[in-house]
């Protein structure tokens, strides 16, 4: 390809996926007659962000922050420990059932998670888990927390430990226990990083799951993608109008975040995301 | 299929050991390690499962306690209108989605990789991957103004006013407007693994080819697709299996009605729709649930058989161009 035709490629792309962040910043930015108006507004006149982004803060936003926080570190550390143990039985040669147990593993891997939701949601109500905030957060984080794709990541790891390191290991008298966590784990530090960064995206990002345990729930226990889903909106008269300005205030908000862990590990986080995946293929 | 993946994810390990590691271990060990993981999986996986298809299977007659195990469900729910949009919707979603970004992440991430410095390479993967770590309710939100019908970004460049997320139920525009969207965020993750993978791929085979007078797009057929086979087969399934369950719920800004009225109802949303109503139509959701998963199986096994006789029948082809090149240049002496 000429330089040409490769810089009108990426320019054209760079623009579509650039586009709606402009637009984020710039809707951001308006006032509400503007973002109510009947033209678009390529820029608004007088930057109100200030306003907008306050607006949206006030509504709770460290509250939400924090909760998201607090669920995205519980599902990182019992995810990577699950799949961490899982992976780790299965790395062992020989035992009793190990067949039988592994192919129910497998068969749990078909199943694709949006065909429980249903059946999720009777047994988080059953369990009474939606009018208390420890019982939001258990019922957010229990369902996903063990996931055979980084179980099976763990799995190849712990088998690509050498025998000899195994054998050494034994000779000296090291346990299972200590065996485990003083050589295993740190020899599998690249896919515990790749675990922990696809859970973290995953479940800070996650909306359906925690938006059904949300609605028509009295607990008011938000997660900033469910936060977002009153900013903006005020009841005038009897129909609540969404200002999108004031969301778009909100939406920057949950993304910042991310948007700084993803600039600052930049490099680890796509090679991590890339290697992690290709494992999978 | 099962058995491929297995091979593929678990190659045979050569046993070098002097015996220690042969020794069975006793069950208890690996058992307690499994346990927790056991008690979560059957707590949420596999009886949610049964509950699922069990309420899918269960038609309620009057009262709660008045039930038959029968598929009448499956009847009504093939007869709802909202179901039969639906459906449509996410079937097409999946048929087009799942192409168009694979073909766009094919163009671009060739694209990327033939750039020579590696900091520029790194500046436009970044900006690529940036849509990954943007949540999809953000997003979303953003491109419902993008939508908009009067002050939308579409509608101005075209100059027509259409209601692409405001249309009525059998209007096309709010499909559109969800498959743009989801390519939209699809692409990262396509782009990030598909560039890593034609990164990997053995530049002597290029050389090689140069050498033989290929062009670049010969290239790209005849040995880029061949060799990054498996990660395009892995991005196919894992796109179509999400595909199935678009979600555009933010697009129409968190409000179901409003997205069912504007034709943009999909079985996700549905299965959402039905639960948010209370426990009167809990059926419904299970049903389409069910529905959901076989769908999921049957499409992602037909196109896995089509991703294979593609890429056979494109090496059938280069065999039989070659045959032919020989077979002329015998001609020729």
């Amino acid at each position: 390809m000429t330089i040409i035709a490769k810089s009108l490629v990426l320019t054209f792309f760079g623009l579509i996926i650039v586009i709606p962040f402009y637009f984020m910043i710039n809707l951001a930015g308006q006032t509400n007659a503007e973002t109510t108006g009947n033209s678009l507004v390529w820029w608004p006149k007088e930057l109100n962000w200030k306003a907008n982004f306050t607006t949206a803060f006030d509504k709770g936003y460290w509250k939400a922050l924090w909760n998201t926080i607090m669920v995205t570190s519980i599902s990182v550390v019992g995810r990577t420990f699950f799949a961490a143990t899982i992976g780790y039985a299965f790395s062992w040669q020989k035992w009793r059932f190990k067949t039988l147990i592994w192919w129910f593993f497998l068969s749990i891997m078909i199943l694709p998670e949006i065909a429980l939701l249903v059946g999720q949601y009777q047994i988080v109500v059953k369990l009474q888990w939606k009018h208390s905030n420890s019982g939001v957060i258990a019922a957010m984080i229990l369902p996903f927390v063990s996931s055979t794709f980084s179980a099976f990541m763990y799995r190849n790891a712990f088998a690509s430990i050498s025998d000899r390191t195994k054998e050494a290991a034994m000779i000296d008298g090291v346990g299972t226990l200590p065996f485990f966590f003083k050589v295993a784990i740190p020899m599998v530090r690249a896919t515990t990083l790749t675990v922990i960064i696809l859970t973290a995206f995953a479940a800070w990002n996650s909306f359906s799951w925690p938006i059904m345990l949300t609605t028509g729930n009295t607990n008011r226990f938000f997660v900033l993608s469910t936060w977002l889903f009153n900013i903006g909106v005020e009841e005038l008269g009897d129909i609540p109008i969404t200002f999108n300005n004031i969301k778009m205030a909100g939406a920057i908000l949950t993304i910042i975040p991310m948007f700084f862990v993803y600039f600052i590990f930049r490099k680890r986080i796509m090679r991590s995301i890339s290697t992690g995946s290709a494992v999978k293929g | 299929m099962w058995l491929k993946i297995k091979l593929a994810l678990f190659p045979k390990k050569q046993v070098l050991a002097l015996g220690v590691l042969e020794q069975k271990i006793n069950f208890w060990k690996p058992f307690l390690m499994l346990f927790p993981s056991l008690a979560a999986i059957i707590l949420f996986t596999l009886i949610p499962f049964l509950i699922t298809i069990i309420n899918s299977l269960t038609e309620t007659q009057k009262s709660f306690t008045d039930t038959k195990i029968n598929i009448n469900n499956y009847w009504q729910l093939f007869q709802l209108t909202d179901f039969q949009i639906g459906l449509r919707n996410s079937l097409i979603y999946t048929i087009l989605a799942v192409p168009i970004s694979l073909i766009i992440a094919l163009l671009v991430a060739s694209t990327i990789v033939s750039l020579t410095r590696k900091w520029v390479r790194d500046t436009w993967l970044t900006i690529f991957f940036l849509p990954y770590v943007t949540s999809t309710v953000a997003i979303s939100t953003a491109f419902f103004y993008i939508f908009n019908t009067d002050r939308g970004l579409i509608n101005e460049i075209s100059g027509v006013k259409t209601p692409w997320l405001t249309g009525n139920k059998s209007s096309w525009y709010s499909l559109v407007a969800i498959v743009i969207n989801g390519v939209w965020g699809n692409l990262a993750l396509k782009i990030l693994i598909l560039t890593t993978a034609m990164l990997a791929v053995n530049p002597d085979l290029y050389k090689a080819s140069s050498i033989d007078g290929a062009r670049a797009g010969r290239k790209f057929f005849a040995i880029t697709l061949p060799t990054i086979n498996r990660t395009l087969n892995f991005l196919i399934t894992v796109g179509i299996i999400s595909s199935i369950k678009v979600f555009p719920l933010a697009l129409f800004n968190n409000n179901t009605d409003a997205a069912v009225n504007a034709g943009g109802s999909t079985l996700m949303l549905l299965i959402f729709l039905f639960i948010k109503d209370g426990g009167q139509t809990y059926y419904l959701s299970a049903t389409i649930s069910i529905v959901l998963f076989l769908i999921g199986i049957i499409v992602s096994l037909l196109l896995n058989g089509l991703v294979k006789l593609v890429t056979k029948s494109s090496l059938m082809i280069g065999d039989y161009r070659v045959q032919n090149k020989i077979n002329r240049a015998k001609l020729l002496n």
